[in-house]
């Protein structure tokens, strides 16, 4: 087995991660390989001395399961205070209700009496539980409205604390499924969702799908074909056909059904399998929810969603990458594009690890942006306001420009600081920075209420900073 | 030996390696192995969760044109190698104490 293999094997093996862990658990592999290579074993023995994949794969399964089980506990535990205070609340009212009962056979008490020096107290009485009711009512009719009131009250409260307990009920599911059953469960078919797959081995160079409400995967196929893994129901299907070169995938009839929403990620997922060596062009679009693109190299990508993450891994684009999000974070991250990436999202964080290009550009608002252990030839462009950049290790072909507001700057570019004519500016926050015309590349950083930190390290090899 | 027992271990090993000078994954399991046997998928969740809990801080360096995660004691760390130390000297007593046990009476 070689290196690319045995790692993709421990990918595989690790899909109930999230996929940051993931990525950070085959780096972690990937270095300890080629360090054993470094010492003079071979690929092969390197994998081998490493021992049964089988054995690691479990080994952290069982350390994350265990973070996981922490989170689901402590979810839980929550839960089940709110259910507390709900109850609590429910016996506060049903209080209030014994009250007015005690309060109603009183009444019926003094009738049977007849009394008129009770009458008056009585009357008195009932004023001030019932303000603003007409005095002079007849007794009787008075009984009886309080009487129906009571009921009616009685009977909406019920109703409304069954309602209130069903609502929790949902959200607790809802809770459950969403944010802990990382293996999709497709079997769950209230809708008698129909699993299908199409298949293909023409020569294709251009993919287009556009679907609604459906998370959407794109992995490597195993073969040189592409196949397409995907779910219909009686009011959602999909029209997907193939003409010059070209393969549409589009949902028709979308369930309008508000119900749905706590369902369709769980439930519906587009599984797109392309060759690795696509490089063709790609144009993916969907709404609420996710996109993930993993291990496949493309001409030209374009991924398009609203309320959702989109996830980028492991991936070559000869030209241009683009993201476009709204309410989710973009995370790109082991990836070479030749020329433009370019990520734009609101209210999400966008994360670029371990990436190469020429050209990038960040927007987002309200989130942070993050740049680690990245290299760009030209022009890095991140903008976005009460939200913080950071980049580590950057390594800056041309210019690099900031902009923040009311959060800070914070970074580490690997580089000497007499290579960068210097332009930044902050107001109520310290700035490390120096504005200087020295060099031939720029750096701007503009942010308000808020720190500049940037730090140049200039490595001639590595011996300077192992200590 | 009990697995609780030994990943305690292997934390204050590893940190006690880091507080030797900062030092990345395939050199740490190196430095511990002659006192503890340890492997590559035993120490990634330990480093894991040494940086979560922030006893470390992780910073990459290039090598040979590849990246290699560095991984550096906070002060965190030092306080944890004291604790333990403190912890264990507690144990050590436990044991003085139950190594005087008299064998002489294993007959009965």
């Amino acid at each position: 087995m070689n290196k690319e293999k045995f790692l993709n094997k421990i990918d595989e093996n690790l899909k109930t991660i999230p996929i940051i862990e993931r990525m950070k658990i085959i780096q972690y592999f990937n270095e300890i390989i080629d360090d054993h290579i470094e010492d003079g074993l071979t690929e092969e023995q390197a994998i081998l001395s490493l021992g049964d994949i089988n054995d690691i794969v479990y080994g952290i399964i069982e350390s994350e399961e265990l973070k996981r089980n922490k989170i689901d506990n402590k979810n839980k535990a929550e839960l089940k205070e709110q259910l507390k205070n709900l109850k609590e609340d429910r016996e506060n009212r049903n209080f209030v209700l014994v009250n007015n009962d005690y309060n109603k056979k009183e009444t019926q008490n003094n009738d049977k009496d007849n009394n008129n020096g009770r009458k008056y107290t009585n009357n008195k009485y009932q004023s001030n539980k019932n303000e603003g009711k007409e005095y002079n009512k007849s007794k009787s009719h008075y009984k009886t409205d309080d009487l129906n009131i009571n009921i009616d009250i009685n009977k909406i409260l019920k109703k409304t604390e069954n309602m209130v307990e069903k609502g929790m009920k949902m959200a607790k599911k809802a809770i459950d499924e969403t944010d802990f059953n990382f293996d999709f469960d497709f079997s769950n078919t209230k809708e008698n969702l129909v699993a299908k797959t199409y298949d293909s081995s023409n020569n294709i160079k251009d993919i287009i799908v556009e679907d609604i409400n459906t998370g959407i995967t794109v992995l490597e196929s195993h073969d040189n074909n592409i196949h397409v893994k995907y779910y219909e129901s009686e009011k959602e299907k999909y029209n997907i056909d193939e003409q010059n070169e070209t393969l549409k995938i589009i949902k028709i009839n979308e369930n309008k059904s508000i119900f749905k929403w706590f369902n369709y990620k769980i439930r519906n997922k587009l599984e797109l399998y392309l060759p690795k060596e696509f490089y063709g062009k790609a144009h993916i679009s969907t709404n609420n929810s996710t996109i993930d693109v993993q291990n496949v190299n493309f001409n030209k990508i374009n991924l398009k969603t609203s309320n959702g993450k989109i996830s980028v891994y492991n991936t070559l684009i000869k030209e241009n990458l683009d993201c476009v999000s709204s309410n989710g974070s973009i995370n790109i991250s082991k990836f070479i594009c030749d020329n433009n990436t370019i990520l734009k999202t609101s209210n999400g964080k966008i994360n670029i690890i371990h990436g190469y290009g020429n050209n990038v550009n960040c927007k987002t608002s309200n989130s942070s942006i993050r740049i680690d252990n990245s290299n760009f030839d030209n022009d890095i462009e991140l903008i976005t306001s009460n939200g913080k950049i950071i980049f580590e290790e950057l390594k800056v072909g041309n210019k690099l420009y900031c902009k923040t507001c009311n959060s800070s700057i914070l970074g580490t570019i690997i580089d000497n600081i007499n290579n960068f004519t210097v332009d930044s500016h902050t107001s109520n926050g310290k700035n490390t920075l120096t504005n200087n015309t020295n060099g031939n590349k720029i750096l701007k950083c503009k942010t308000s209420n808020a720190s500049i930190k940037v730090n140049f390290i200039d490595y001639p090899n590595e011996e300077t900073n192992n200590k | 030996m009990d697995a609780q027992l030994k990943r305690g271990l292997l934390e204050a090993c590893v940190l006690t390696v880091l507080s030797n000078g900062d030092s990345y994954g395939y050199k740490i399991i190196k430095d511990i192995n002659p006192y503890l046997k340890i492997s590559e998928s035993t120490l990634y969740p330990i480093l894991r969760r040494l940086e979560n809990n922030n006893y470390v801080n992780v910073y990459s360096v290039e090598h040979n044109s590849r990246l290699r995660k560095y991984y550096k004691i906070t002060n965190e760390g030092y306080k944890k190698i004291k604790e333990f130390i403190i912890d264990w000297d507690e144990v050590l007593k436990i044991f003085n104490f139950i190594n005087s046990c008299d064998f002489n009476d294993t007959d009965k």
